[in-house]
């Protein structure tokens, strides 16, 4: 009885801490997303399903679940792909190498929202940093309205993405260097060609690495608020919008805490959808590969 | 002994969480909870002096907390809905705040309006006044949004100010024609194209339908409204506006105001700051003009915003915000923050010699006698919030795209009917 009941014991404060910031909230907004609650000050009335059926109508929210795809689609293939680069190049020992780690490291001091502003000086027209640089190398001719409606999605992503970079190597880099030298060279020996190894011994062995930077991503994919919040406020005419600030708009502009809560159990099933299976498949690879 | 050991652990784990969830806060007497939306000191720290003049003559403290207003917008929410809601907060008068009384957490203040009204000009007193009859905010600041033209400039091309929209129209095409900019505007936060709707609409249909407008009971599809579109349309498609205009901010249009790129601006009294730092001179470099007439017969009505206090009425301190808010209603503290923050005072009484410099009072006298005119919230401030944020992010479309225009009124008609229902 004690024996059972002593790791209980110890799992209770956590259990309690996860129960009231965790799955309390999870409930309390579904149940909030079953109701025309405006504002904060009283419960709203029952209306069932209604929320997400007006949801999958609504043209702006559809916009938004549009820019969180193409968030979510570049976020995972380009961080990731840099990170992998980017820790496979700092890894080698070369003068100057500890400098470079640092200016890669350095974005992940930063939060989105800090982000969000440095970015959005470098995107400034005519004498931002980046239209600056285009003129100064006679490259007139490939600068944009950065922000603008054609462009402010993929602007923020990239701003977003030169954080989420540094967070990925310092994660893929750890991984680099749990990887054995011994496994690497004895593949030379074999002679096998760097492309080979890369691919049959480094790649496998990142998965554990790669299962935290690829659900990283998701998350912050499919969360991203703060830094459009900061650099575009969803504009020009919402063409960067994402689910987030959209639930963001709509509870606490608009005041429609049913509709936003029908927002936020939306994103926290794509999020469950899209990482719980990933996380889990990847766990169940590594089972396989340690047996 | 191991079991008892273990027991104890987890009680001793478990006891500051449970702890901290029956902890409540108390607040003393002679206290009040402030919250307000201030970027840094430049302007906390005049509204605090106008507060803490309150605070000093009623003996009563108060306990600050200010947000950035992008996080006040955020915040402001939350903490009313605490169980310790601030007992003041930063709002703005004029057609939003009743919105927000329907959430409960805004106090009517009608019963000191009586007392303290004549504090204010009947501009102010008339926007502080909600469509459902009530006041929820004490104004301490007003700020009229006027076109800012470019003496320099208007010299250059031996231009006279425009008395009518043809003259408007003219000044415009010979600006153009000379390679000059006529109408600088940009849409970076969506605010600031709607400065010019609310005129073109009050120009065109006049103040009773603009206030219909707001309250949701005249539509958006209106031949009037319809009608000021286009006329705006013609002007967008005569290459009078800048490009651009998605990444330009008010900010960006005072650069280029200053420069010389651009001949007018509509604006609020808040740019004039950008004009002075950067040297001109007010009257000499640059001066005000009204939005020209349209329609014959429509009163020259003025669109601005009005800023003040409101009380969530939810705390034990209500008394002490109540007789604070009276307070900051005088001319003394709003003196105060008037001449710290060189922001306009709501108050009447507070005189023109405090703003700086000297050559800009004549400017703000001008100002003060607009209150003379209907006075109009802009339409950020004045309608339901929903509406707001589709105005935001519409007409900035309208503005890239002008022939769009009636998808952007249909998009407005969309949403009133959604939050006002079919009228």
């Amino acid at each position: 009885m004690n024996a059972r009941l002593t790791p209980w014991l110890f799992l209770m404060p956590a259990i309690l801490i996860y129960g009231i910031f965790g799955a309390y909230p999870i409930f309390q907004t579904f149940a909030i997303s079953l109701t025309d609650q405006v504002g904060v000050a009283a419960p709203g009335k029952f209306i069932g399903l209604q929320n997400y059926i007006t949801l999958v109508q609504d043209e702006y929210f559809l916009n938004s679940l549009k820019n969180t795809g193409i968030w979510v689609i570049a976020f995972l293939i380009v961080p990731n792909s840099l990170a992998i680069t980017i820790a496979l190049l700092v890894k080698q020992t070369f003068w100057g190498a500890s400098l470079i780690k640092t200016v890669f490291f350095l974005p992940l001091a930063l939060s989105f929202a800090i982000v969000g502003v440095i970015w959005g000086w470098i995107y400034e027209p005519d004498v931002g940093l980046l239209d600056q640089l285009l003129i100064g190398l006679g490259l007139d001719g490939l600068i944009v309205e950065w922000l603008g409606p054609d462009a402010a999605t993929y602007s923020v992503i990239a701003a977003a993405a030169w954080r989420q970079t540094a967070f990925a190597t310092v994660v893929f880099l750890a991984g680099l260097s749990a990887i054995p030298t011994e496994l690497i060279e004895a593949a030379k020996v074999d002679g096998g060609t760097r492309r080979q190894i890369f691919f049959r011994i480094t790649l496998p062995l990142l998965k554990p690495a790669s299962t935290i930077a690829v659900s990283s991503a998701l998350i912050h994919a499919l969360l991203a608020t703060e830094i459009v919040l900061t650099m575009t406020e969803g504009g020009p005419f919402g063409s960067s919008e994402v689910v987030g600030y959209r639930m963001y708009m709509e509870t606490f502009w608009n005041y429609k805490f049913g509709y936003g809560a029908a927002i936020g159990v939306i994103v926290t099933l794509m999020t469950a959808t899209m990482v719980v299976p990933y996380v889990r498949r990847m766990a169940k690879a590594q089972e396989r590969d340690w047996s | 002994m191991s079991y008892l050991k273990t027991t104890v652990a987890a009680l001793c784990l478990s006891l500051p969480m449970g702890m901290g969830i029956v902890a409540t806060s108390a607040s003393a007497e002679g206290v009040v909870h402030l919250f307000h939306r201030s970027a840094a000191d430049p302007m906390r720290l005049p509204r605090m002096a106008m507060w803490q003049h309150c605070s000093e003559r009623l003996d009563i403290e108060i306990i600050e907390n200010f947000s950035p207003p992008k996080q006040y917008e955020v915040q402001l929410p939350v903490q009313l809905s605490s169980s310790t809601p601030p007992d003041i907060y930063a709002y703005w008068a004029g057609g939003r705040s009743q919105f927000q009384a329907a959430t409960g957490k805004i106090r009517a203040l009608n019963d000191i309006w009586d007392e303290i009204k004549d504090n204010y000009p009947a501009g102010v007193q008339a926007t502080s006044t909600e469509p459902d009859g009530n006041v929820y905010t004490i104004p301490t600041t007003f700020q009229p949004n006027v076109f800012w033209y470019n003496k320099r400039v208007f010299a250059e091309h031996d231009l006279e100010l425009p008395q009518t929209w043809d003259e408007f129209t003219a000044v415009a095409a010979k600006l153009k024609a000379a390679g000059v900019t006529p109408f600088l505007l940009g849409s970076k936060s969506g605010w600031e194209p709607l400065l010019w709707f609310d005129y073109m609409v009050l120009r065109v249909a006049g103040s009773e339908f603009r206030n219909g407008l707001m309250a949701g009971t005249e539509s958006y599809l209106d031949p009037r409204v319809i009608e000021a579109m286009e006329m705006w349309k013609e002007l967008l498609e005569a290459g009078y506006f800048n490009d651009r205009t998605s990444s330009l901010g008010w900010q960006e249009m005072a650069t280029k105001f200053v420069n010389g790129e651009g001949a007018m601006e509509l604006m609020g009294t808040w740019t004039v700051g950008n004009f002075i730092r950067a040297g001109l001179e007010p009257g000499e470099d640059f001066d005000v003009f009204d939005f020209p007439p349209i329609t014959e017969g429509i009163e020259l009505a003025v669109e601005g915003a009005v800023e003040g206090w409101a009380a969530s009425g939810a705390g034990e301190n209500t008394e002490n915000a109540l007789a604070m808010l009276k307070c900051v209603s005088e001319r003394e503290p709003q003196e105060l923050f008037a001449a710290q923050a060189q922001r306009m005072a709501a108050n009447k009484d507070v005189p023109i010699d405090i703003y700086e410099p000297a050559s800009f009072q004549p400017t703000i006298e001008r100002f003060h006698d607009m209150l003379d005119a209907p006075f109009h919230q802009n339409l950020e401030l004045a309608t339901h919030p929903g509406v707001t944020e589709v105005a935001k992010r519409e007409l900035p479309r309208f503005l890239a795209y002008p022939d769009q225009y009636m998808k952007v009124l249909e998009l407005l008609e969309g949403r009133r009917n959604d939050v006002f229902g079919d009228s």
